[in-house]
């Protein structure tokens, strides 16, 4: 339910398994998709996230609640007392720790980033995956991404004859 | 107002134990991810047939440009075939130093090859023997051999130049081009009238219809321009700028002059050189650029530094050449006085790098990045010609 506290307009947010979120309006419209829905004028009651689970709903109002530009409700400084510049290195070292999460959060991360639209979250979550996997060998990351080879053995090995000079 | 709530996700973002990224535009915005060297989208695709169908799509490699920016600056061709030294020069390290044997010549040297050109994926190259021009692309080894214009066919034509350039590459797409390989392209060649050296005359192939437009010409007063010659006999000539849809050629010769070619609009003009080039003493050598921020730019090497100018505006709106930067090689290169008998001579610039190619035959050869200033040295000893810079992301048949 759409209420006022302390001069912010509150939005509810229910994750699938029956929880429910009060956020921030500023905070919650950092997702594309929130937002449209409240410009839409969808918003006067409970918005339900489908799909995306307390536990990772939670995680992405965290994300949102550091990302949103003015004083969010953990308290970050105001962007008007502290540089930029120190600000822009504070939330990567956020960041950084905040996606020191397990492989299975990470991609639950990356779905609800890319179906709520937020892009600085997409980012973060799809760069560390790539980072993950850039110096792994074709096996590992095969194995970290549970993707299945689908290449003959030999069509694989031709490939690599022809281009051994990109898995030197 | 209907309320539209989200579309329900796709299956894969239901419950389960580990999401296998089976979304393909969750894996595609992944992907995008990958760094912009070449050996990286080539690993990526060896993973699995799906994530080499996903990367090759020409989708996928035009997002790939556009976050990316600009296209990796592979290797470099010369101008002029010299036997005694491979066609091909990798400029990367390990593990995206693309074999020489990977881009061998596409003509035969007794055709004479000259490379006019490569932009986009793509080599103009110029076969002297029988006056025949051949559009290479190296990646996948498609090779377009296209017929001067009538017009510009006999000796009372003088070829001066020709360019190629990907065909949307002057449309609203902008810079975003490069990994357009078996994309359509565009050839534009330039040439004037032997008895009427004033009037020159721009005409545009297009492989999409397979023919030449018709020819465009128009009547400059420009100095003349010597030596002039003929499609069997070209060899001097300065690669061409692609700046927005102008393409830009630099003629040089007794008084130098910058030719534009507006694809859009379809008209000729000239553009005077910078007053002050001449300066710079009669060794130097200089070509036209992009300039960093857009427009038109010109960079002169001298002895053992760098110059460069963009093309702006005074306070009348009238345009002029203004000096930019100077950039001292010696410095950079680490050149010291034993080299001062090779005076350094400007031999290429590639547009998507920001990079010239510089060197003089006792002290080797260098691509020279302008953002940020850095330097590679491809070459220790090589006699000097133009180099063509090949910028892409892909250099295999993935």
């Amino acid at each position: 339910m759409a209420t006022r506290e302390a001069g912010k307009k509150m939005i509810m947010l229910k994750s699938p398994d029956g929880m429910e979120f009060e956020v921030e309006e500023a905070v919650a419209m950092e997702s594309q998709t929130i937002r449209k829905m409240i410009e839409d004028d969808c918003a006067d009651t409970a918005i339900l996230i489908p799909n995306i689970n307390s536990k990772i709903l939670s995680r992405v109002i965290e994300y949102c609640n550091k990302h949103v530009p003015t004083t969010g409700a953990t308290g970050a400084a105001a962007s008007d007392t502290v540089a930029p510049a120190a600000l822009a290195e504070d939330l990567k070292i956020w960041d950084a720790e905040f996606i020191k999460v397990n492989r299975a959060t990470r991609f639950d991360l990356i779905q609800a980033a890319s179906y709520l639209n937020i892009k600085g979250l997409l980012d973060l979550t799809s760069q560390t995956t790539i980072d993950t996997i850039s110096d792994n060998s074709l096996e590992e990351i095969r194995s970290f991404l549970s993707t299945k080879n689908d290449y003959l053995p030999e069509e694989e090995q031709t490939i690599r004859r022809e281009n051994q000079w990109a898995f030197q | 107002m209907a309320c539209r709530r989200p579309t329900p996700p796709s299956p894969s973002l239901a419950p389960a134990p580990v999401p296998p990224l089976e979304d393909d535009d969750l894996l595609e915005e992944i992907l995008l991810r990958l760094p912009p060297q070449p050996s990286s989208l080539l690993r990526a695709s060896l993973v699995s047939k799906r994530w080499r169908g996903l990367v090759k799509l020409r989708r996928f490699l035009r997002l790939f440009r556009a976050r990316h920016g600009s296209l990796p600056l592979l290797a470099v061709f010369p101008g002029e075939v010299d036997m005694s030294h491979p066609f091909f020069t990798p400029s990367l390290d390990p593990p995206d130093r693309v074999p020489t044997a990977r881009f061998p010549m596409p003509l035969a040297p007794l055709a004479f090859p000259l490379v006019l050109d490569c932009r986009h994926s793509h080599a103009l190259v110029l076969n002297r023997r029988v006056s025949q021009l051949l559009v290479w692309d190296p990646v996948t080894v498609d090779k377009h051999p296209v017929d001067l214009p009538p017009a510009f066919k006999g000796r009372q034509v003088m070829l001066h130049n020709g360019s190629v350039l990907c065909a949307g590459a002057a449309a609203a797409e902008g810079r975003l081009h490069g990994s357009c390989n078996s994309s359509p392209f565009k050839v534009v060649l330039l040439a004037s009238g032997r008895t009427h050296e004033r009037s020159f005359s721009v005409c545009v192939y297009s492989s999409q219809t397979g023919a030449w437009g018709d020819v465009i010409s128009a009547e400059f007063q420009p100095a003349a321009m010597e030596p002039l010659y003929t499609a069997s006999e070209l060899y001097m000539y300065v690669p061409s700028t692609l700046v927005g849809s102008s393409i830009y050629w630099l003629l040089r010769g007794n008084g130098d002059t910058i030719v534009e070619f507006d694809m859009d609009s379809r008209t000729l003009a000239v553009i005077e050189m910078p007053p002050d080039l001449y300066d710079h003493g009669i060794s130097s050598s200089f070509m036209t650029m992009p300039a960093q921020d857009g427009g038109l730019g010109l960079i002169l090497v001298n002895d053992f530094y760098a110059k460069l100018w963009k093309r702006g505006a005074d306070c009348n709106g009238v345009a002029i050449w203004v000096p930019g930067i100077t950039i001292q090689l010696d410095k950079l290169l680490s050149l010291n006085a034993e080299h001062n008998r090779g005076l350094l001579s400007l031999l290429g610039f590639a547009e998507d790098s920001n990079a010239f190619v510089v060197g003089a035959s006792r002290i080797g050869i260098f691509v020279v990045y302008l953002n940020p200033l850095r330097f590679k040295k491809i070459y220790e000893r090589r006699d000097l010609c133009i180099f063509h810079p090949f910028e892409s992301f892909c250099v295999a048949g993935i």
